[in-house]
Formats: structure tokens, C-alpha cells, sequence
């Protein structure tokens, strides 16, 4: 018997078709960069369905352990449980997602059916990312990298005690396990020749970032002791016994500038100030980038333009600010001014230059490829195009700095017009529609909803975190992710009205915890979607089967109770755990001879699901339901309960008996489901047969 | 609206006893709405007596439909195959079963459902008697409150001896309808007019073979 523990969400055709031609998208996919479905993956955890929650993190976002560190989670700010108690934490729930399937095999290359042959210069976050999409198109890519691995600014640039460099790894064999192959220390300019690579590919993409750090020509920068970002956060990253001056001043005030100063007191500073024009309030970097290095005893000085470096011995002794009076003119351009009067001055021994990132073109001078006045890669932001036919370019070389993930989201863009030019022969412009949200949760919605406070990850104590480079910020243990997971509300994917069937009765708008479902100025019942959180109470008691549940369609639920024809089968919620969780091969399985079909809400259980059950011929159901407490629906009836115990009824008259109907409700432990489910086959067991059966099986 | 309460599954097996091929048809107006006729319904009712008769080994074709109102002959006409049943159970009130039963004439219609009341919905499935349809309504003379329906005697002037703190004599649980009366007469300010006797109805026309025509 067929009874793997099936998903609750986007595993059938029909829902698949259903949820296109919803408009309305859940706000966190409309956040996220590169519209992630974060709804199936969060869900995905908390059914503890990891590898394919994780395979469903990669579709959109394709480095998911380094993104589920590093990612500035744009979603969470969006996620509507914002108005309840806090976000769901999304990026935790990615990170847990990878990190609980690192020992899993990668993924079986895809066969190259296209016949084409695509060349991606620079193996950073743009280049893997239109390397996963073009692989699994059937294209034949190849990633030429001057490093000696891939990843980008997320390998040489992003400190280890943010992101250890084993997760950039384990990201990686993942999209080179598609059948990309990666020609590390490789540098096109220096080992292969521009041209050469756009005349033997059918298409090329440059996604080269901008790996060159900038400084300014103030008295004394080119003085010993003067560095530069990168390649001080490159020598913390490679160089175990990296080692820096005892008083660090860095210049800047974004997030590379706050990697730098954490960086170097991990390197052994004492004293690490961080100087920026912008004032606190304008701070560029992420805030918790502030929290964190305060915490770390980093000292932020805002407010400061850099006047001048004191040499002595040619070697840097100390350096000078003037007072910054405002970074940005009444345009809004940046445009400081100072106030020379006011004068901070610095002792120091290192002065690191955190500023900003170039190109490196060198590699591209004198090659066929256009670039503008200021040296730039001459692109069309529409089409990805450069002024070559064949060649595209993608990521930070073009789009100017900005996140990984917004580097990413240009990188499938890229993917999708190289598709189409090997396609179609032509370039076109990648219009990627913005999916509407559905809105904010109603006061009334709000005040209905269970409260379920946010789990946050554990940050190692900062005394102890400064001490090395291990990583800062920890994960999620299973039980954390899977109940984090279980907050997501599953917003815009419920109740929907099945018009010509509506008797208006109003049962929906009375049995509705959340006030969703109202009576339209057609007379016909209508959902609200800001309100529904997808429990699918309404669905199972409408007398004229009008409404249509998207996250727990019938058509779903019924192939699912289908799967059997002998044993038990058991109704209940997707979060429930009648299944035995399995920490070694990181899967869970359900015992055997049980047919375990996941609801959404074990209300969503219709008398209906369990005589079919019964028809098919198992001899006998079980259905589980969380106690009220652990519920994520508010409800003032355990419908579960009400419906088993109607159709124990039912079955009494029937002839089948009542008995082969048994309301358990939930279990803290796979092995109190596992005795529960063991009695009540051994009750089965002396009740004999389903007497739609002649033979019991065992 | 017209309540309904289902028949036990016992009444309809036994009903549909001689027969292997039976339509099940519902009705999607008042019966739908007090949760006995509908497509739900009709689908649970066909289910659970195809089971029973295959308990009893000899298993039993039903078919399944659910219509708009069974009281409209054009409605009725969405009743497809009819003539591939033997038979045919109505879900729907005495009134639709009674209109599918002139549709097929020659089809032997069972009732699904016992037609119980003219009741008001007062919460998810909780239904109550309102309205006897006694033909000459008073409900200006009692506040708003019938006394037909909701005294067990209809009395037209209570209450009677039995009333009892609010209560019917007839069991604690049933309002006492002539209370009802006075508590709303009160409220409206009308209790002078409660005194006044209420003259005797005519009975007559809640008599039987009622109609109405209003084509003139
Ligand atoms: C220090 C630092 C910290 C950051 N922190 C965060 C963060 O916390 N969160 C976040 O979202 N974003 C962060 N970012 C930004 C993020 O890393 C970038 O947005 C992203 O890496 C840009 O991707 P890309 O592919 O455009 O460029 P890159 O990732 O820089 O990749 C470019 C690749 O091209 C290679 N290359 C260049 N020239 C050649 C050549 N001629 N031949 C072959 N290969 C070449 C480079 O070696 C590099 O591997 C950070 C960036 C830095 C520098
Ligand atoms: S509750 Fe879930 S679906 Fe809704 S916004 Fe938050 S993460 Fe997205
Ligand atoms: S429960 Fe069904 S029939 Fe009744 S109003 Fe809601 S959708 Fe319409
Ligand atoms: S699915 Fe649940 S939340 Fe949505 S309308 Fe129905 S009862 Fe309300
Ligand atoms: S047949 Fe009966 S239940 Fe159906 S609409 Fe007519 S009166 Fe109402």
C-alpha cells in the first residue's frame, strides 16, 4: 500500500493550475527578489518534508545554505504575521532546510538536451544562479572562474563568522551537480581570451561583479598600514593566522564596512572605530549590522568625512575627520557638506578604506566588447544584452551593488533571455510581472488568530564570538524549524466560491473563525483572502459543496485517500506527527499499514473523506487532532471531532458500525501515535473485516 | 424557509428495498439552506446507502442530482435519466417531492426527508418554527410573536394555567409563546391592547386543497 506522507500544497496538477490563475500572491513571494514560493517551502518544514522543501527553496533561490545566512530576507518585512506577533522567520527556515540535507547526495545531472553551449564568466551569485536555470533548461553551461572556487563576493568577501565557506561549497556541488562544469582559476583576460570564448559558445554571460575596492586621494592614503576592504576581508577568510594593527579605523558605513571592522577585531584589534559621512539614522548598513558590532564593541562614529592620514615613518599614525553636515543635497543627490570647524582625530595603525566596489574590466580592454565613457559594460537592463549578439551580461558588473538575492533575480532574468535568444535566434526584453499581494490582515482576522511567538535563532554571546571566526549565528533544531514553520498562515491560498453552487445559506459565514467569507452584493457567498487562513471549515460543511479550498482541494485529498484500500487510514493535520521521524536518513515515514492523508487543519476533514475511506474498503479511520492550544486555527468546535462522530453514526445505521471510526487526538511523540494506532488495530483486529471486504489484511 | 429533518437510512433502505437502480435527487433552496437537501447532502445519503445495501450483499446503483428548487417544473427539467432508474428518492421538501413525483409520473418517488416546519435560521444548524401558514395572519395584534405557531395550544388569547416562569408546561425548554407576546408588547409600549380579546380565527383557511391565483 501506497502510503508516503503526500504534501498538502503544490504537488498536483490541478492545484498547480489553480494557484496560476490566482491573482493574488501571498506579500512574502511579492518581497522576495526572486519570488520565491516561501508558502510551499515553509510548509514543506513543517510537515518535515525537508529535501523538498529544500529542492523547492532552490527553484528561485539557488544558494540556499549561503542565502539562509546572509539574505536580508526582504520577505519577513512583508509576511503578514507582522500585524499578529512577527514575521515568520523565513530565512531561518530556508537555512534549517539546507543545513538538515547537507548529507544528502546532490542532485543527477540533466541531460543536455538543447544542443547549445553557453559560457558564463564569473562563478559569483549571478553566474551560478543563470548556470542552475540554464543547466536545468538542458543547456550545456560552463562557469570560468578566476578563483580557485565559485561563490563570488559570498566566498572572498563575506566573512566566515557569517558564512563558513564549507556552505558556499555544499551550494555550489549542488548547481554543479546539474552538469555544469566549473573551470575555476581560470580568468578570461589572463588564461582565455574574451573574444575567443564569444566566438565558441553559442552564448556567453559576463557576471564578473565588481571584485576591485575603491579608496579616496586623501593626504596620506597611500601611506603603509592604508588598506582596502576586499582584500583585508579576503585575508580573513584565507589566511588563518590573519593579523591586523591593534587600532583599526574603517571608512565607511555600509555592510562591507561593518564586515571589515567585525573582521578585524576578530583578527586580533583592540580598538576598532568605524567612521561614516551618513548620520546614525542614515546608516546604509543592515540595522542589525549596528546592533551586532555595538555588541562586539565596535565603536560607530557617524557623521565624519575623512580630512587626512598622519604619517610617520611613512607608515599611518593616526587619522582626521571633519564633521559631516549632510550626505545628500535637497535632491536627493549625494552631495556632502562639512563643517571644517569640527575635527575628530583617530590614532591608528590600520586605516581600511570601505567605501564602494568597481568592475575590474582589465580583462576586457581591447576586446570586442563596448564599454562607455566611465568604462561601464554598455547593457540594455531590458534585454540583458551587451552590444555583442551573443553576449549577455547579469549581477553586480551591471546593475551596480545591491544584495545577493537582487543580484540573483537579475541572474534569471539573464537565464531567460539567453533561453529565449538560443531559442528563438533573437533578444527580447524579460518583462517579469510583479504579483499582486493580497493585502494586510483585518483587525477582526488578527484577533482571532492563535498567537504563536516568532522562534529566533541563537547568536553565540559576543564576548565569545569575537574570540575567532567561527560562525556567529546558529540554526534552527528540528523541532524549532517545524514549529516556526507551522506560523506561516498560508496567505492567499484559500476559500474560493464556486458561484452557480451558493445557496447563500450562510453556514460558511457562521462557521468561519477568521470573518472571511461574506455574502456578496451577488447573493452568493464570497472570501475574503486578506481574512481566509486556508483551515478549510467552510469547504467541509457548505451543504451545496460550493466552496473550493486551494491549499486542500477534494480532487487532492481524495487521490490521497485513494491510496488505500486495506489497513487504516488516518485524517489529520499537516503538522501533526503520527509519522516516525527519522533524524539519520532525514525523512519521515509513516507506520506501516497506515495511509496518513495530511489536511491542512484536521477541520478541513469532510464526513465525506471518510466514508470514501471506508468504500475504498480500509477497515478502519482514525482522525487525529491537535488539542485547542496547540490548533494554529482558532476554533470554537473541534470539527474533527463533531465530523468523526457524526459519521460514527452514520456507520452504526449503515451496518459497518460506529466502532471503525476512532477520534484520537494528537500525540506528542511518534511513539504515543504509533501505541494509539497499535490499539486501535488490535480493535480492528477483533472487529474483523471491513465487511465491505472479505479478507482482513494485516 | 421549509425545514427538513433526514429520514433515518434504515426508512430509506427499506423504502428503496425491491429496487437496484435509484435516483437520488436534491433540492439547492430552503432544504439546502437548513442542511438536509443539498449536493452535500444528497452525496452522504447515496453513500451511506449504497453501503448499507452492500453490507447486506446485494449492492445498489445511486445516482446522484442536485437541482435549484424541486417546486418549479422548469427546474425539474434538469433532472437528467430519470428513465434509467427504477426510482427515485426526493431530498426535498413535501412540496418538491411532490412536483418530481408529477414530473415522472410513471417513476415511484420515495421521500428523503421529513418535512418538519416554516422556521427561521437562527444559527449554523439550528432551526426553529415560526409560521403554521394559517391564511389570516395576526402577527400585528401580538407584537410580532405568532401564537399559532409558538403556543403549543395556539391559543389566540393567553397565556393559558400552564405558563410557568416564561415556560411552556410542556417542557422547560420551550418558550411559553404567550410571555413572548406580553414581554414584546411591553417593550412596544402596546400592553393596553393585550387585554383586548382576540376574536376567534377563521380555521377555515388553513384548511386543505389551499391555492392561490393571482393571474386575474
Ligand atoms: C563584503 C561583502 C559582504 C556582503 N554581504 C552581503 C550580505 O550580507 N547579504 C547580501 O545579500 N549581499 C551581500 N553582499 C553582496 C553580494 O555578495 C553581491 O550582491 C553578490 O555577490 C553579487 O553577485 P555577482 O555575481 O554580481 O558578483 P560576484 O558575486 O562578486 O561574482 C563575480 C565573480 O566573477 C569572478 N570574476 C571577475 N572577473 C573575472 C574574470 N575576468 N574571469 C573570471 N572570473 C572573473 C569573480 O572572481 C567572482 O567570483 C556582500 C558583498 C560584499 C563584497
Ligand atoms: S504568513 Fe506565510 S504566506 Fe503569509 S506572508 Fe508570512 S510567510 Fe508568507
Ligand atoms: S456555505 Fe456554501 S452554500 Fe452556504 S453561503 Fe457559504 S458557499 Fe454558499
Ligand atoms: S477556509 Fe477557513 S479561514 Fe478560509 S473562509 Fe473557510 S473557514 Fe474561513
Ligand atoms: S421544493 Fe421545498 S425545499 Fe425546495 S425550494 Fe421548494 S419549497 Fe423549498
Amino acid at each position: 500500500m501506497a502510503s508516503e506522507a503526500t504534501n498538502v500544497n503544490s504537488q498536483s496538477e490541478a492545484f498547480e493550475t489553480w494557484i496560476k490563475d490566482q491573482p493574488l500572491k501571498p506579500p512574502c513571494a511579492g518581497a522576495c527578489p526572486v519570488n520565491a514560493d516561501i508558502q510551499s517551502f515553509v510548509s514543506l518544514v513543517a510537515q518535515g518534508r525537508f529535501k523538498e522543501s529544500l529542492e523547492a527553496v532552490r527553484e528561485r533561490c539557488t544558494l540556499p545554505g549561503s542565502l539562509g545566512r546572509i539574505c536580508h530576507h526582504p520577505c519577513e518585512g512583508e509576511c503578514r504575521r507582522n500585524d499578529v506577533e512577527g514575521a515568520v522567520n523565513i530565512r531561518a527556515i530556508k537555512r534549517f532546510a539546507s543545513d538538515v540535507c547537507a548529507d544528502e547526495p546532490v542532485s543527477d545531472a540533466v541531460p543536455k538536451t538543447r544542443g547549445k553551449k553557453v559560457a558564463i564568466i564569473g562563478g559569483g551569485v549571478a553566474g551560478l544562479t543563470a548556470a542552475y536555470d540554464l543547466a536545468k533548461d538542458g543547456f550545456d553551461v560552463t562557469i570560468y572562474e578566476q578563483n580557485d572556487a565559485c561563490g563570488g563576493a559570498i566566498y572572498t568577501g563575506v566573512p566566515k563568522y557569517r558564512l563558513p565557506k564549507d556552505v558556499v561549497a555544499q551550494d555550489v556541488a549542488a548547481i554543479e551537480s546539474l552538469g555544469v562544469t566549473i573551470k575555476t582559476n581560470t580568468a578570461i583576460g589572463r588564461d582565455v581570451a574574451f573574444d575567443d570564448l564569444a566566438k565558441d559558445y553559442d552564448a556567453v554571460l559576463i557576471a564578473i561583479g565588481l571584485t576591485v575596492s575603491r579608496g579616496i586621494p586623501i593626504p596620506g592614503h597611500d601611506a603603509d598600514g592604508v588598506l582596502l576592504a576586499l582584500p583585508v576581508l579576503k585575508e580573513a577568510n584565507f589566511n588563518d593566522n590573519a593579523a591586523i594593527g591593534k587600532r583599526v579605523v574603517v571608512i565607511g558605513g555600509g555592510n562591507v564596512a561593518f564586515d571589515v571592522a567585525r573582521s578585524a577585531k576578530r583578527m586580533g584589534a583592540e580598538e576598532v572605530s568605524l567612521c561614516c559621512l551618513e548620520c546614525e539614522d542614515e546608516i546604509p548598513a543592515f540595522s542589525w549590522e549596528l546592533v551586532e558590532a555595538r555588541e562586539e564593541g565596535i565603536i560607530i562614529n557617524p557623521s565624519w568625512g575623512p580630512r587626512e592620514i598622519r604619517v610617520e615613518d611613512g607608515k599611518v599614525s593616526a587619522i582626521s575627520f571633519k564633521r559631516c553636515s549632510r550626505v545628500f543635497d535637497e535632491k536627493g543627490m549625494f552631495n556632502p557638506a562639512y563643517d571644517e570647524n569640527e575635527i575628530l582625530g583617530i590614532e591608528a595603525d590600520n586605516v581600511v578604506f570601505a567605501i564602494g566596489q568597481g568592475a575590474d574590466m582589465n580583462g576586457f580592454t581591447g576586446t570586442s566588447l563596448e564599454v562607455d565613457e566611465r568604462g561601464r559594460i554598455k547593457w540594455d537592463a531590458l534585454t540583458l544584452k551587451t552590444n555583442l549578439p551573443n553576449v549577455f551580461a547579469s549581477g553586480e558588473v551591471v546593475t551596480g551593488p545591491g544584495s545577493a538575492v537582487a543580484a540573483m533575480r537579475n541572474a534569471h532574468h539573464a537565464a531567460t533571455a539567453i533561453e529565449r535568444f538560443l531559442t528563438t535566434g533573437t533578444a527580447g526584453a524579460v518583462v517579469v510581472p510583479e504579483p499582486l499581494a493580497i493585502g494586510r490582515l483585518p483587525r477582526h482576522t488578527i484577533d482571532a488568530i492563535v498567537r504563536k511567538e516568532k522562534n529566533h535563532v541563537p547568536m553565540v554571546d559576543p564576548a565569545e564570538r569575537v574570540k575567532s571566526f567561527m560562525e556567529a549565528e546558529g540554526g534552527f533544531d528540528i523541532d524549532m524549524a517545524i514549529y516556526e514553520a507551522g506560523r506561516c498562515m498560508n496567505c492567499g491560498r484559500g476559500a474560493e466560491i464556486i458561484a452557480e453552487k451558493c445557496a447563500a445559506c450562510l453556514t460558511c459565514v457562521r462557521v468561519c473563525p477568521f470573518g472571511a467569507p461574506y455574502i456578496s452584493e451577488s447573493r452568493v457567498a464570497d472570501f475574503n483572502w486578506d481574512s481566509c487562513q486556508s483551515c478549510g471549515i467552510c469547504a467541509a460543511e457548505c451543504p451545496g459543496m460550493a466552496i473550493h479550498v486551494g491549499f486542500n482541494d477534494d480532487t487532492l485529498i481524495n487521490e490521497r485517500i485513494d491510496a488505500a484500500t486495506s489497513g487504516i487510514t488516518a485524517f489529520g493535520c499537516q503538522l501533526g506527527k503520527p509519522e516516525i521521524y527519522n533524524p539519520l536518513s532525514k525523512a519521515t515515514s509513516t507506520p506501516p499499514g497506515l495511509n496518513f492523508v495530511k489536511l491542512m487543519c484536521a477541520s478541513r476533514l469532510d464526513m465525506r473523506h471518510i466514508l470514501r475511506a471506508i468504500e475504498n474498503g480500509v477497515d478502519g479511520v482514525a482522525v487525529m487532532a491537535c488539542p485547542d492550544d496547540k490548533c494554529r486555527y482558532r476554533k470554537d468546535v473541534n470539527w474533527a471531532e463533531v465530523r468523526a462522530n457524526r459519521v460514527k453514526r452514520l456507520l452504526d445505521e449503515i451496518g459497518i458500525g460506529g466502532e471503525r471510526v476512532e477520534f484520537m487526538g494528537s500525540f506528542a511523540t511518534p511513539e504515543e501515535a504509533q501505541q494509539a494506532i497499535g490499539a486501535f488495530k488490535a480493535k480492528l483486529a477483533e472487529l474483523g473485516p471491513n465487511p465491505l471486504n472479505k479478507v482482513m489484511v494485516k | 424557509m421549509i425545514v427538513a429533518e433526514p429520514k433515518s437510512l434504515d426508512e430509506i433502505k427499506a423504502m428503496v428495498d425491491g429496487y437496484d437502480r435509484v435516483l437520488m435527487v436534491g433540492c439547492g433552496t430552503c432544504v439546502e439552506v437548513c442542511l438536509t437537501g443539498g449536493e452535500r447532502s444528497v452525496n452522504l445519503t447515496a453513500t451511506a446507502l449504497r453501503l448499507a445495501r452492500k453490507v447486506d450483499g446485494r449492492d445498489i446503483e445511486v445516482g446522484e442530482q442536485t437541482v435549484i428548487r424541486q417546486c418549479d417544473f422548469e427546474y425539474l427539467d434538469e433532472v437528467k435519466d430519470a428513465d434509467k432508474y427504477e426510482a427515485i428518492v426526493s431530498l426535498a421538501c413535501g412540496v418538491g417531492i411532490q412536483g418530481i413525483a408529477r414530473k415522472f409520473p410513471n417513476t415511484p418517488i420515495f421521500p428523503g426527508v421529513n418535512t418538519t416546519f416554516m422556521g427561521f435560521n437562527e444559527e449554523y444548524g439550528y432551526y426553529t418554527e415560526m409560521c403554521k401558514g394559517c391564511g389570516e395572519c395576526i402577527l400585528h395584534l401580538t407584537g410580532g410573536v405568532c401564537p399559532v405557531a409558538r403556543c403549543a395550544k395556539s391559543l389566540l388569547n393567553g397565556p393559558c394555567g400552564g405558563t410557568n416562569n416564561g415556560k411552556c408546561e410542556i417542557g422547560s425548554d420551550k418558550d411559553c409563546g404567550w410571555v413572548l407576546i406580553y414581554n414584546k408588547m411591553e417593550q412596544l409600549g402596546t400592553l393596553d391592547k393585550f387585554k383586548e380579546i382576540n376574536a376567534p380565527k377563521n380555521y377555515g383557511k388553513a384548511g386543505n386543497i389551499r391555492s392561490m391565483d393571482l393571474r386575474k
